[in-house]
């Protein structure tokens, strides 16, 4: 039997480019493959491993090290896109980074007099890491999209960690909740009609997605989820969590344009609860960008025609 | 919270009045939370922030809001509610009815709902973190007030609050810089201590219009205090504007809080009532 391996996070997502005001003309920074690449800075490990050393930091290359830096940073979760929204980010013609550079970022600070080093240093990392900051999310929004989903994906990763969990739960669980649940509340209208309260917790590790739902009479429906934290990175940023009218529970194969997925199945548990059953399935993505879910048996995913 | 509030702004869109309403409601929350000691006031402070921060990058509310902070991780170990919230809660009411009370019911019926829906959030907050006992009884109480004082309002109702009700219908009206009391009275009266800062009622001054009540509470870094009285005519008195000081610049003067209405001539006695932050001191002080 052919073996089916998991597509990474970014397998299907499209190259992003931005251009960056760099050594007086404008350089180009390109999002591809889950990687972000100085297409102008061919070696752009030499040109930090210089600024380190006390050289002129370049704008390109400061980016590219705050792209780094804040790939695991979970706050950005809070920040990103939710469905359906289609303008994000800090407009740089009204919003002007208040730093291209470190350097710059450094001397924007004021300082009142003397302050112990501890001090100054932590001030400093604030002022640096705000303007890291500002100057990512001054980006191009597909670039941002692009940023968040890696933090997602390094959430994904970690959840194992009991003590990220404890650190972080809270904001990756309602970074979840807010992603999925316009999705969940349509999956809820076909159980049930009026007003659908939805409730959305991240999966404990190691467990897979469970649905279920509870409809009483003159009660609203009650939807109660519980989704791996790699649903965001994985199904929800590939832009695939409902495709012609499925909703997709996990990517476990394929490639790009044709991927496996388990899609979810209301199935009657009781005489008033319902629960998701994952059945297998394939994602066909047409030529002309139109998506198609062709079903197929347990166990024959892989070998389906 | 966070979440809900942003789906609430962007469901607003460019609606500055909806967006504005949304970003005061989260801010009410916030403090409500660190006032009870559910989560520090830094943590209250980052997260209002974050909003302000998720809002500026959908251009929703100007970037200039925009700060880039790093905020605090959630912090891991347990946070009980130190504070219970019910007596804020009662002055949160209070500060909401005189707000309302320039309202004229007939003419403005949405104005009920409109505080109704400001106070909720934060009633639904508190309880969520076990700091009221009695957070959506007086919601209620609230709405059935409102409803029997002429506003338009949803959702359950308890029983009206004969206070609150009497203030609504007295519509007393609002006090003028230049009204002064006809009578002054020496108090000093202790009603307690709030974090280790006594707090008495210093004097009190008032006419047919208003009621000024002096309070010291001498402290380098004074709580932050609001005042109501309920008279024995059975007439509830609220603070019309911000409390004003003697000292200018001195944290440790008085201030005095200027209440409407005025004292009728049968009142013999009052109940003086000082919030500040959770807790609520009450005692009673003889004219």
């Amino acid at each position: 039997m052919k073996r089916v391996r998991t597509p990474p996070w970014w397998a299907g997502l499209a190259a992003a480019e931005a251009a960056v005001a760099c050594e007086g003309s404008e350089h180009s920074l390109r999002w591809e493959d889950g990687r972000l690449r100085l297409l102008d800075h061919p070696d752009h490990d030499a040109e930090q491993v210089l600024a380190a050393l006390g050289g002129a930091s370049l704008p390109c290359v400061w980016l590219a090290k705050a792209w780094a830096r804040h790939s695991t940073s979970v706050e950005l979760v809070t920040l990103g896109r939710r469905p359906g929204e289609v303008d994000l980010g800090l407009d740089p013609a009204v919003h002007r980074p208040r730093a291209t550079t470190e350097g710059e970022a450094v001397r924007s600070m004021t300082v009142a007099g003397p302050l112990p080093p501890h001090v100054l240093r932590s001030a400093r990392d604030l002022v640096v890491r705000g303007a890291e900051i500002q100057a990512l999310l001054a980006l191009p929004g597909p670039m941002i999209d692009r940023l968040v989903l890696t933090v997602m994906a390094a959430c994904a990763e970690r959840w194992d960690d009991e003590d990220f969990r404890t650190e972080h739960g809270l904001r990756i669980g309602a970074a979840l909740a807010g992603r999925a649940l316009p999705a969940l509340r349509r999956l809820g209208t076909r159980v049930g009609d009026g007003v659908i309260d939805v409730g959305v917790s991240p999966a404990r590790p190691g467990h897979g997605p469970t649905i279920a739902a509870r409809i009483e009479p003159g009660e609203p429906v009650v939807v109660s989820a519980e989704l791996p934290v790699a649903w965001l990175s994985e199904v929800w940023g590939r832009g695939v969590s409902e495709p012609d009218g499925a909703f997709v529970l996990a990517v476990t194969g394929g490639e790009p344009a044709d991927l496996r997925v388990e899609v979810g199945e209301w199935t009657r548990s009781g005489p008033m609860s319902w629960e998701i059953v994952s059945e297998p399935a394939r994602l066909v993505t047409e030529a002309d960008g139109s998506r198609r879910i062709v079903r197929t048996q347990a166990g024959t995913a892989g070998a389906a025609s | 919270m966070l979440e809900e509030t942003l789906t609430a702004a962007r469901a607003g869109g460019d609606r500055a009045a909806v967006v504005n309403d949304v970003r005061r409601s989260f801010r009410s929350v916030a403090s409500a939370l660190a006032t009870v000691g559910a989560i520090d006031g830094g943590r209250a402070a980052a997260i209002v922030q974050e909003l302000d921060d998720a809002l500026a990058l959908r251009g929703i509310v100007a970037s200039s809001a925009f700060a880039g902070r790093a905020f605090p991780a959630f912090d891991p170990s347990h946070h009980p509610v130190r504070r219970q919230g019910d007596g804020w809660l009662e002055s949160e009411i209070e500060h909401h009815l005189d707000l309302i009370v320039d309202f004229d019911p007939a003419a403005h019926p949405d104005t009920g709902a409109k505080a109704l829906a400001s106070i909720a959030p934060v009633v639904r907050a508190l309880q969520a973190v076990g700091a009221l006992r009695r957070g959506e009884r007086r919601l209620a109480d609230l709405a059935a007030t409102l409803a029997a004082a002429g506003f338009d309002v949803e959702g359950p109702q308890g029983e009206v609050d004969r206070g609150w009700l009497g203030y609504l219908r007295a519509r007393p009206r609002p006090t003028l810089a230049t009204d002064t009391p006809a009578k002054t009275l020496a108090a000093a009266k202790l009603l307690g201590t709030v974090g280790g800062v006594a707090v008495s009622v210093v004097s009190v001054g008032w006419s047919d219009h208003l009621l000024d009540v002096e309070v010291a509470a001498p402290s380098t870094q004074p709580p932050r205090l609001r005042c109501s009285v309920f008279d024995d005519a059975g007439q509830l008195h609220l603070a019309a504007g911000p409390s004003f000081g003697d000292g200018g610049q001195d944290p440790t003067a008085p201030v005095t809080f200027r209440l409407r209405p005025g004292l009728t001539a049968e009142v013999r006695s009052m109940s003086v009532r000082v919030t500040a932050g959770a807790e609520r001191l009450e005692d009673q002080v003889w004219l």
